[in-house]
């Protein structure tokens, strides 16, 4: 019995073994599955962190990058403003309101000073944030003192704390600016130092790089070419002011002058028109009792007293018709001529004026040639005064055109207006006489007019008629080849204070 | 009528001018309506003793909370100059603002029980749903503040905020309290008895490599990495070139790269800690506090990165108002994450407004350091500083 214990106790030992055993061995296949699952997430931890290593210093470069481009990108973006800004206005004073707002800020400047030399070349502030005024006033006793930084500043140098070669450099700088990153320049107009321009900033955060001192230099360039448009437009301005102040005082003199002149014409017809009147009575006088001797109503009188007393009437006569057209001249200047504007056709005049000029013509074999186109309308004209341009201007031509020549009146329409011409085949005038040819007592200087007596009045009242018609009269000539005379007269009516007009027209 | 916000702001040179118009421009587009509370956020170059008193008589006296900040966030975009102003007026939502300054003279944990206890009780603690502060991060042990305000605070669900900044000077920052100022000092505000309240606080790194143990760390010190001089770590990644581009505060990989640290609990996020300079002995020094024995990654992030964190915040908000549109939006974002996006930080901006609502009033600063609270392990409420984040609290 106690045998089959034992054997029965053994077995059950040596089962209990078995299964202990097993289980011991499954379980260190776990622990060693574990372990080696353990030892492959170990390596493939590792591989993670080795790809995390390459991973980041891809990322690293390209952040650099990024944030570079950023940055420029948000420079160009607040330059463009700060441009667009500027070049919207030409007054220097509001270039620099402009920029005294804290648009500036937005280029990630925390301090900035704009500041330009002033009449006496002293450094003034046109613009600056992020200081207080005692700082800027040190500042600027600071750069006063120190040529050598103006003077690099005029040739255009820029200085910042980028591009130190030593700190001594820029150590003051920091000091008396206040900040650890800066950039200083000046702007300029062609190569006139017109300015600088300071900007920095005391936080690390904000470091400047080389793409900061572009951006400031892009900037000096804008405000630079900006303060020249603006200089510029003032001295155009101030140039245009003084001009028109110049025209207008040219202008009130002139019309000052013109005034003078318009009295004394005034003065001078009045004159005339008086002396005219007083210079007539006494002729009437003279010239009456000279008839009366004449016809021998007193007694007889000997042939020579006869002769000269002839010569006395002939000459009052002459002196009679001198005074009425200086009368008629102060007349029609002034307006006192009635003018009765009615509408007639050239030929009539013309004709008129033939029959009254062909003995003289026939004198000396001057053919008379008459073109008025059939179709030519009627003008308004004065008839009795437009009559005496005819007599003036065909009488010259008859007096300056040899014998055998030819006297040419032609007319054409014109628009609103007659141009018609008398054209002689006479001595002709010189070019220096023509401009004075209408002026009151000229003549011009020729064999003719030293034989032929005459007024000088001729022209000027041919002048006065045509112009009181509204019309304008002139001449072209060559000396020894002939003169033309034109003169232009309306077609219609033309509205005048001083003129009357008969109120109907006539064919 | 339920909960209504009007935003102004202004760039106007004149810092009493700027103050006047963001003030009269909020109030307009509040429709003129009661004021229970004003954000106020000025950069630098608005000094606050010329500003808080104009915008705090303009604003007819009311609850007025805020903080100096190197940026203002408008639903146009960034502005580096200017004053910023949220009115808020609500039937619904409650407003209790708290102060406290010369932290730096006290115990920060005892200061900031204290600043708990201030809080009169305007409504039940109960219905203390959040509590939004700023705070002086640069000099003040904001970690421990914020423990003293958590055991204080007892089950208030939400203590978050961030650090008050400046110009990128790391210099000087100012807390604002109605027509008061301070720096140094908190300036918050307890919101309570909203019926959907939405806040979330994400960042966009994300972790890179194997995990690694801080092995030993001295307050925001690490001293080594698996037994490591962490130095020696970056070099791995980096080599000769980490000590250079290390010596920057602003440097490539102190921001792109920072240290995180794995925060126990269910979301697995990672608390990011940038590295403000390298010790004698190739020791980090972090702009916060690291414990010791904690899990911790090199961290990577990049713009892309930064925008999907800010939709999943923007998501996360959402869920919370029951996907109900935001009645207003409040974005606070780390000044190092502007540094980061670049010219993408105004498509961050868009990319919360076209979740939570473009019509929604949006103010935002840009901040060192934000704070936020999370669950851990034990599921119990814990705040923690968090480096690059970003903050939305919408209310509806």
């Amino acid at each position: 019995m106690s045998e089959n214990f034992f054997i029965a106790t053994s077995v059950a030992l040596f089962v209990v073994s078995s299964i202990l055993a097993f289980l011991l061995i499954d379980r260190s296949d776990n622990v060693k599955k574990l372990s080696d699952s353990l030892k492959t997430l170990r390596l493939s931890f590792n591989e993670l962190d080795e790809q995390a290593r390459l991973i980041v210093r891809t990322d690293l470069e390209l952040n650099k990058a990024q944030e570079e481009l950023d940055k420029r990108l948000n420079g160009l973006d607040a330059l463009q403003k700060i441009s667009r800004l500027i070049s919207t206005t030409l007054d220097e004073n509001e270039i620099f309101q402009c920029l005294n707002q804290p648009i500036l800020s937005e280029l990630g400047f925390e301090k900035y000073l704009l500041l330009t030399p002033d009449k006496t070349a002293a450094l003034e502030t046109r613009a600056s944030h992020g200081f207080p005024k005692e700082g800027v006033d040190a500042i600027l006793g600071h750069l006063k003192e120190n040529h050598a930084l103006m003077e690099a500043l005029k040739e255009g140098k820029i200085i910042s704390s980028v591009r130190r070669t030593s700190p001594e450099d820029y150590r003051n700088l920091h000091q008396f600016f206040h900040v650890k990153h800066f950039i200083l320049t000046g702007f300029f107009a062609q190569k006139d130092f017109l300015g600088m321009i300071f900007a920095g900033n005391q936080s690390d955060a904000f470091s400047f790089t080389e793409g900061d001192e572009e951006l400031i230099s892009i900037l000096a360039d804008q405000i630079g070419q900006a303060i020249q448009n603006a200089r510029l437009f003032e001295e155009v301005y101030l140039a245009r002011q003084k001009l028109e102040s110049t025209v207008q005082e040219r202008t009130r003199q002139l019309t000052l002058a013109l005034e003078d002149l318009k009295k004394i014409s005034k003065l001078k017809s009045e004159f005339i028109s008086a002396v005219s009147h007083e210079l007539r009575t006494p002729l009437t006088s003279i010239k009456g009792y000279a008839s009366i001797l004449i016809t021998g109503k007193i007694g007889d009188i000997p042939e020579k007293v006869k002769e000269r007393l002839e010569k006395i009437n002939k000459h009052s006569d002459n002196l009679v018709k001198m005074i009425n057209d200086l009368l008629d001249i102060a007349r029609i200047e002034s307006g006192r001529t009635e003018m009765r504007f009615e509408k007639h056709h050239l030929s009539t005049i013309v004709n008129s004026v033939q029959d009254l000029l062909t003995p003289q013509m026939k004198d000396k074999n001057i053919r008379f040639v008459v073109q008025l186109p059939p179709a030519l309308p009627p003008v308004m004209m004065d008839v009795s005064q437009a009559e005496r341009i005819f007599i003036n201007l065909i009488g010259n031509a008859v007096k300056f055109t040899p014998e055998g020549g030819t006297i040419t009146v032609k007319a054409k329409e014109d628009k609103n207006k007659a141009v018609i011409s008398v054209t002689d085949t006479g001595v002709g005038i010189k070019k220096e006489d023509q401009e004075k040819l209408f002026n009151e007592f000229f003549r011009a200087d020729n064999e003719i007019n030293q034989q032929v007596k005459g007024s000088g009045l001729g022209l000027s009242l041919a002048k006065k008629i045509t112009e009181a018609h509204h019309g304008s009269i002139w001449v072209t000539s060559e000396s020894d080849q002939g003169t033309t005379f034109f003169f232009t007269l309306p077609f219609d009516r033309q509205e005048d204070a001083s003129a009357h007009d008969s109120g109907e027209e006539t064919a | 009528m339920s909960t209504f916000a009007g935003v102004g702001f202004s760039n106007d040179l004149d810092p009493v001018q700027a103050a006047r118009k963001a003030a009269e421009q909020a109030r307009n587009n509040l429709y003129n309506s009661r004021i229970d509370i004003a954000f106020v956020f000025c950069t630098m170059h608005y000094p606050p003793q010329d500003v808080l008193p104009v915008v705090f008589e303009e604003l007819d006296q009311t609850r007025l909370v805020g903080c100096s900040t190197g940026g203002i966030l408008l639903a146009t975009g960034m502005e580096f100059h200017g004053i910023g102003i949220m009115a808020v007026s609500s039937d619904t939502v409650k407003f209790e603002n708290v102060f406290t300054s010369h932290i730096d003279l006290q115990n920060p944990l005892e200061a900031g029980k204290i600043l708990v206890q201030q809080a009169a009780d305007e409504f039940r603690a109960r219905q203390r749903k959040a509590l939004l502060l700023f705070t002086d991060n640069l000099t003040i042990d904001t970690e421990e503040f914020l423990r003293g305000l958590r055991e204080q605070a007892g089950p208030l669900p939400y203590i978050f905020g961030a650090g008050s900044s400046d110009n990128f000077h790391f210099d000087k920052t100012y807390q604002f309290h109605q027509n008061k100022y301070t720096t140094k000092g908190a300036s918050g505000v307890f919101i309570g008895s909203a019926p959907y309240i939405g806040i979330s606080c994400r960042h966009g790194w994300r972790p890179l490599g194997k995990p690694r143990h801080i092995t030993e760390a001295e307050k925001n010190i690490v001293v080594s990495i698996d037994g490591e001089k962490p130095l020696d770590l970056y070099k791995t990644y980096f080599e000769a070139e980490a000590v250079t581009l290390m010596n920057n505060p602003m440097g490539q990989i102190n921001i792109r790269y920072p240290i995180g640290i794995k925060l126990p609990g269910p979301e697995q996020d990672y608390l990011v800690r940038f590295i403000k300079d390298l010790g004698k002995n190739g020791e980090l020094i972090c702009q916060n506090n690291i414990a010791k024995n904690s899990e911790t990654h090199i961290m990577i992030g990049n713009k892309e990165t930064c925008l999907r964190a800010a939709e999943t915040a923007a998501f996360d908000v959402k869920g919370q108002l029951k996907n109900k549109p935001a009645r207003l939006i409040l974005m606070i974002r780390s000044l190092v994450r502007q540094k980061i996006l670049g010219r993408a930080a105004k498509q961050e901006i868009q990319v919360v407004r076209d979740i939570l609502g473009k019509e929604a009033p949006f103010l935002g600063m840009c901040s060192y350091g934000e704070f936020f609270t999370y669950k851990d392990g034990n599921k119990n409420l814990r705040t923690a500083v968090q480096n690059g984040g970003i903050i939305l609290l919408a209310i509806n």
